[in-house]
């Protein structure tokens, strides 16, 4: 579903990524893991050419990203949840589920608004639909924001700290609704710092550090018997917490 | 004082009110085009253009509007471009209000978070869906009241359009003055006038300024 080859990029003279590789299955949900700085949100944000590659391939359901060709195909299948929300502020709920559907998958007012609500209440949200962003709460808001992410039928969804920005006690609700997500069966990548998401819903985990990805493996593999020493320095720091 | 005669004069001041309220929505409406556009260009880091949309907005915001007058009113004739009065003083307006419009614009653009675009181009926005729908709406809320109060300066700038001998507000109190001597009368009207046509505005930039974006 995703492959990544080689991939590289720098941030001014900052090497951010240096060379990975990774490769997604259809169904699957890799959780990516590592210290701020080890350029697991620049990662993720590549795959929908977000952030633009110097080297390296990326080929997205068959798509070449890299070739910056198809963009708005290759983004309209691929969800992505961002760290700060970014609802659109003066539409409703309801309008910012819509927007998308109507203007690039070209779906009629009423079918569009049919999906919307029941995406809202999908995520626990259907009598917040006419709420404006500034009336809602972050978790809240985050949901909304998923809801506005699926309402585009996407194959894949990437989550770049979606609970980060969160009050802790609102933080439960929205992993909730990506555990649902993922029991259903939704591609995802996550970038996260909730290690107790990534043990429970990841079917693999992918610890990166400094550019590169320093060891991946099945949850239970990577937290209880973790090889690398960087893993294990770093998995030692955020469980002692 | 002589109220009487503003009063026996009623007629052309008001005629010469209508002219500068005439004028001042051709420059209100062909300036703010204008300027979004030039605001789009500079945005959008076009190249060339961008360039070109920079060093027209250091012009006509580094040079004084009665020269701007001039230069259109003598210098597209001597070109070889035949002007009316109302187009010498439509195109002045337009071209320096377009400067100063673009750059409010810009500003309330560069105000709204880059991640308000990166979402929408995540849904598989165009770059111009995500301008027209996501990015614009949010500047107008932003741009509006700075934009209104650029209006009002605007408004009352076109009275600079008499120099040329442009027949707005300021022109006919003249040649009212001109017949009866009663400056003083005659041009306290005309401010008055002034300020019914640029108060309500004021009034509205406080109603808006009030209002807190809901975010």
């Amino acid at each position: 579903m995703i492959e990544m080859k080689q991939v590289q990029k720098h941030f001014g003279s900052l090497h951010v990524l240096k060379g990975v590789d990774l490769h997604v299955r259809p169904g699957e949900v890799v959780v990516i893991i590592g210290p701020s700085g080890s350029g697991k949100s620049t990662l993720l944000r590549t795959i929908n050419y977000l952030e633009p590659i110097e080297k390296g391939e990326i080929w997205v359901d068959g798509t070449p990203v890299h070739q910056h060709k198809d963009l708005r195909q290759v983004r309209s299948k691929v969800g992505m949840v961002f760290q700060q929300f970014n609802l659109f502020p003066h539409l409703n709920a309801l309008q910012n589920v819509v927007l998308a559907p109507t203007l690039v998958l070209k779906k009629s007012r009423e079918e569009a608004d049919e999906k919307g609500r029941a995406l809202l209440t999908k995520v626990g949200l259907e009598q917040k639909a006419e709420a404006y962003p500034g009336q809602l709460s972050g978790g809240q808001q985050q949901r909304v924001a998923i809801a506005r992410a699926l309402a585009m039928d996407p194959k894949i969804m990437l989550f770049d700290e979606a609970t980060s920005a969160l009050d802790p006690e609102l933080v439960g609700e929205v992993l909730a609704v990506m555990r649902q997500l993922a029991s259903d069966g939704m591609t995802m990548v996550v970038v996260t710092h909730e290690m107790g998401f990534a043990r429970e819903a990841a079917d693999r985990v992918v610890f990166m550090d400094e550019g590169v990805i320093m060891e991946e493996g099945a949850p239970d593999d990577i937290f209880s018997n973790p090889q690398n020493p960087r893993t294990k320095q770093f998995l030692r720091r955020v469980l002692e917490k | 004082m002589n109220w009487h005669v503003v009063w026996e004069s009623r007629s052309v001041l008001l005629g010469g009110a209508l002219v500068t309220l005439e004028l001042s929505a051709l420059a209100i409406g062909l300036g703010t085009t204008l300027g979004l556009l030039v605001a789009l260009i500079r945005t959008a880091r076009v190249p060339v253009l961008s360039q070109i949309a920079r060093v027209y907005i250091e012009i006509f915001r580094g040079s004084p509007l009665l020269m701007q007058l001039f230069f259109v009113f003598f210098g597209l004739p001597y070109l070889g471009f035949d002007v009316s009065k109302l187009a010498a003083a439509v195109w002045a307006l337009t071209l320096y209000s377009g400067a100063y419009i673009a750059e409010i614009i810009r500003a309330g653009i560069e105000a709204v978070p880059k991640g308000q675009k990166e979402a929408a181009y995540s849904l598989g926005l165009s770059p111009y869906e995500a301008m027209r729908y996501v990015v614009l709406p949010q500047t107008l809320t932003v741009a509006l009241p700075p934009l209104i109060g650029f209006y009002i300066g605007l408004i009352k700038d076109t009275s600079l359009a008499t120099i040329i001998g442009y027949r707005e507000l300021i022109r006919e109190s003249q040649s009212i003055i001109d017949r009866t001597a009663r400056p003083l009368e005659v041009f306290t009207a005309v401010a008055l006038i002034y300020f019914v046509i640029c108060y309500p505005l004021s009034l509205l930039v406080t109603r808006l300024e009030r209002r807190v974006p809901a975010r």
